[in-house]
């Protein structure tokens, strides 16, 4: 990072994950083993930072994103329809 | 950080603006606690972002924009766990509080996570800084049906304590005031008496430091990395060896770390003063919730919800995902119309050799390869995510833990030693990190151990119970008996091998409420993709295996040269070894092929539950093996692995002896 770089926070606008162990939600990933992991590069998943709990991260998952275009698309159709 | 010892040049990451040189203002906090949305909203839009220097991590600093704190410095410091640190993020932390002229420290917590809030604010308080609490998230905390008293929690650590939601802006407004004119906390945790002796012998011999000299004392016996910097600048030359050697003498007291001991007793502080603070509302829910709530955990009825669970888990995942589904779509599908057409039009292209036998023969990468991971594997997959998902939006899966966690106290093994367990059943290999949370070496290699021994994945676990369910339900008994048989065995022989202090296995439980379907979905398909994106390739690698040892040769004499174990000791057709040359690269890959064999009618019930219970006893998974590497070096790996692959033939063998003499599954 440019070492004073002048830059607007973002608001909690991140998309939040909820823990699926503890029912901790947080917007970041934090886990201090991650960088020793030999799986790290491309890692799709997501670790809580309150319990280390892990699971895969939807904010990678290109399926989701696909799935939910197709759900946008289907019902611009639908409203595009109905007029 | 300078090497020279004068303070002026220990205070060398001040960023040089007026605010901060008259003192500033720490945001300091749990990670995700809303110190980011917290910060911003003291300071303003735009903030300068930079490198903490010697480190690549980032720290923003800002002005505040309040008149009470006008033009005073706010920087907001990474999200910390515990203090000594354990990575560079949270160094930088204990770094500003340790070096930067502070005027107050402003913690952000979390109110919906009191005890791990207070933890943090104990450490915090006897740095003897000024300090203001700010309980964020308090909105969540009030829909959980939460309430914190928080005159009591004034009263008891002697600061300000002020309830906020910084993403609406309440209650921030009051903050610059009460920062402006706050004080150090009166709160001082006892210390076991050898601690605080050697702390105090310790304070004689520390300089002066912009913090309490008892809580550098700690800092220094928990042996924190920038106390040590920071003692070793500034410490006259000839305390240190004395310094170094109080804290090797109070070290060789305890059979654990000292940072162990100090967070244990505050913890316990924790633990003693949240129930006085926490206010559960009663109103909230229906009458079945709240009695649900408290059956779950029950330590009596709390076991059949649990069977009950895990049966409709079984029903929905082995006989509806792998009866039903599999059924229609690997025989129906794939075998009587999908694969026949591709066989056809692969072979009339190529012709009948060895790439169309690669593509479409007996180990082929469509036939085989492909065939299993979408047409068996996907099926149950799909149903086991959904279910698991549910388990986790219902809140249940840390209910599951708790339950669970009984049956390992029976048997004395140590709680942290569960939380690995549990947490494998997110990822083995990212479990086997967590075991870093255990004190000595010999509980770090027990846990590792356990966890490749007998701990699937909740991918793993959905294939074989699956695979299992769709036979029947006393393999299904079976296999899960054997399985946690083993995981109860050696745990106890472990802690009894390794006895030692019992810790509590510590999970925050979220409320129990009505899964979501949107989330459900969204956990399932996500799951989903990174299950195939990871054994798709791998599976295909070990077709390919497979095939060049089938037209090499290598393949029959491999299989003749397990036959004397696979045949004689477990009971099981030659084939099978192919199946366990799978089971190396992936246990459930490995399973898979077993499937298909007892499908095809290759295999009785006992055959199949021998083999399954073999098979999960493999190491999990390659990546599994290369984090044991990494963790706890090649000679943990390679002994483990040593263990595990005998360990898990000779149970297999054991077992199949044990259901011949009942004569089940013949």
């Amino acid at each position: 990072m440019n070492p004073a770089l002048e830059t607007i926070l973002p608001m909690a606008s991140a998309e939040v994950t909820i823990c699926g162990l503890c029912g901790h939600s947080y917007s970041e990933s934090a886990h201090s083993g991650c960088q020793s992991c030999p799986m790290n590069d491309g890692c799709l998943m997501t670790c809580c930072p309150n319990c280390g709990y892990s699971a895969p991260d939807p904010r990678n998952s290109k399926l989701l994103a696909a799935a939910r275009g197709i759900g946008r698309f289907a019902k611009r159709g639908r409203r595009e329809g109905d007029r | 950080m300078s090497a020279t010892s004068s303070p002026a040049k220990a205070n060398c990451h001040s960023t040089g603006d007026e605010g901060l040189a008259k003192g500033g203002i720490a945001l300091v906090g749990n990670p995700n606690v809303g110190k980011s949305v917290m910060f911003q909203r003291l300071t303003g839009r735009y903030v300068t972002v930079s490198n903490f220097p010697g480190t690549t991590v980032d720290v923003s600093r800002g002005s505040a924009r309040d008149a009470a704190l006008s033009g005073v410095s706010v920087v907001d410091t990474p999200g910390v766990v515990s203090i000594p640190a354990r990575s560079e993020d949270e160094a930088v932390t204990t770094r500003v509080l340790l070096n930067e002229p502070l005027r107050a420290i402003l913690q952000v917590g979390d109110a919906k996570n009191l005890r791990r809030t207070l933890v943090l604010s104990a450490q915090l308080a006897e740095l003897g800084r000024p300090m203001v609490l700010a309980l964020n998230m308090y909105d969540e905390a009030e829909k959980a049906g939460v309430s914190i008293d928080k005159e009591m929690l004034q009263e008891l650590i002697g600061i300000p304590v002020r309830t906020t939601v910084a993403t609406r802006s309440e209650g921030v407004a009051e903050l610059p005031e009460l920062l402006s004119g706050a004080a150090p906390s009166s709160l001082r945790i006892d210390y076991p008496q050898a601690i605080e002796d050697s702390a105090a012998k310790c304070v004689e011999l520390l300089p002066e430091a912009p913090v309490d000299a008892r809580a550098l004392a700690m800092l220094w016996l928990a042996a924190d990395d920038s106390a040590e910097t920071w003692v070793s600048e500034h410490a006259e030359t000839e305390t240190l060896p004395r310094l170094r050697e109080l804290r090797g003498e109070l070290e060789s007291q305890f059979d654990r770390p000292v940072s162990t001991v100090l967070q244990e007793a505050r913890i316990e502080w924790s633990e003693t003063i949240a129930p006085q603070l926490l206010r559960q509302s009663e109103g909230r829910g229906s009458w079945f919730m709240r009695m649900l709530t408290k059956g779950t955990t029950h330590p009596i009825f709390g076991i059949p919800i649990l069977a009950a669970v895990l049966y409709g888990m079984y029903w929905f995942v082995g006989v509806f995902g792998a009866g039903t589904l599999v059924g229609l779509i690997e025989n129906s599908f794939f075998g009587e119309t999908l694969n026949p057409w591709i066989v056809e039009n692969v072979q009339a292209l190529l012709g009948q050799n060895v790439v169309s036998d690669f593509l479409v023969g007996d180990y082929g990468l469509w036939t085989m390869g492909m065939t299993y991971a979408l047409a068996l594997i996907l099926p149950i997959v799909t149903t086991f995510f959904l279910a698991f998902s549910v388990l986790e939006d219902s809140g249940y899966l840390s209910r599951m833990a708790v339950v669970s966690n009984r049956l390992f106290k029976v048997m004395g093994l140590n709680g942290k030693a569960v939380l690995p367990m549990v947490l494998g059943l997110g990822c083995v290999t990212m479990a086997t990190l967590t075991t870093r949370i255990l004190d000595t070496k010999r509980e770090r290699a027990l846990a590792i151990l356990l966890l490749a021994l007998a701990v699937p994945c909740s991918a793993q676990l959905g294939v074989i119970l699956g695979m299992l369910g769709a036979i029947s339900f006393s393999a299904t008994l079976i296999w899960s008996s054997v399985v946690v048989g083993v995981l109860v065995l050696v745990g106890a022989i472990a802690a009894r091998l390794m006895p030692g202090e019992q810790a509590t296995l510590m999970i925050e439980m979220p409320p129990l409420r009505v899964p979501v379907l949107s989330n459900v979905l969204t956990k399932t398909f996500t799951r989903l993709e990174w299950y195939l994106r990871e054994v798709i390739p791998l599976f295909l690698l070990g077709t390919a295996i497979l095939f060049l040892l089938d037209i090499t040769g290598g393949l029959s004499l491999l299989i003749s040269a397990l036959e004397p174990l696979v045949t004689g000791w477990l009971g099981l057709p030659a084939a099978a070894g192919a199946a366990f040359v799978l089971g190396f690269l992936r246990r459930d890959f490995g399973a898979t092929g077993l499937f298909v064999m007892s499908t095809q009618g290759a295999l009785t019930a006992q055959q199949v539950v021998v083999a399954m219970v073999t098979i999960t006893l493999f190491i999990p998974c390659v990546a599994s093996v290369m984090m044991i590497a990494r963790e706890r070096g090649t000679r943990v790996a390679a002994a483990t692995t040593a263990f595990v692959f005998p360990f898990a033939f000779l149970v297999g063998g054991v077992l199949y002896r044990v259901l011949d003499a009942v004569g089940w599954g013949v």
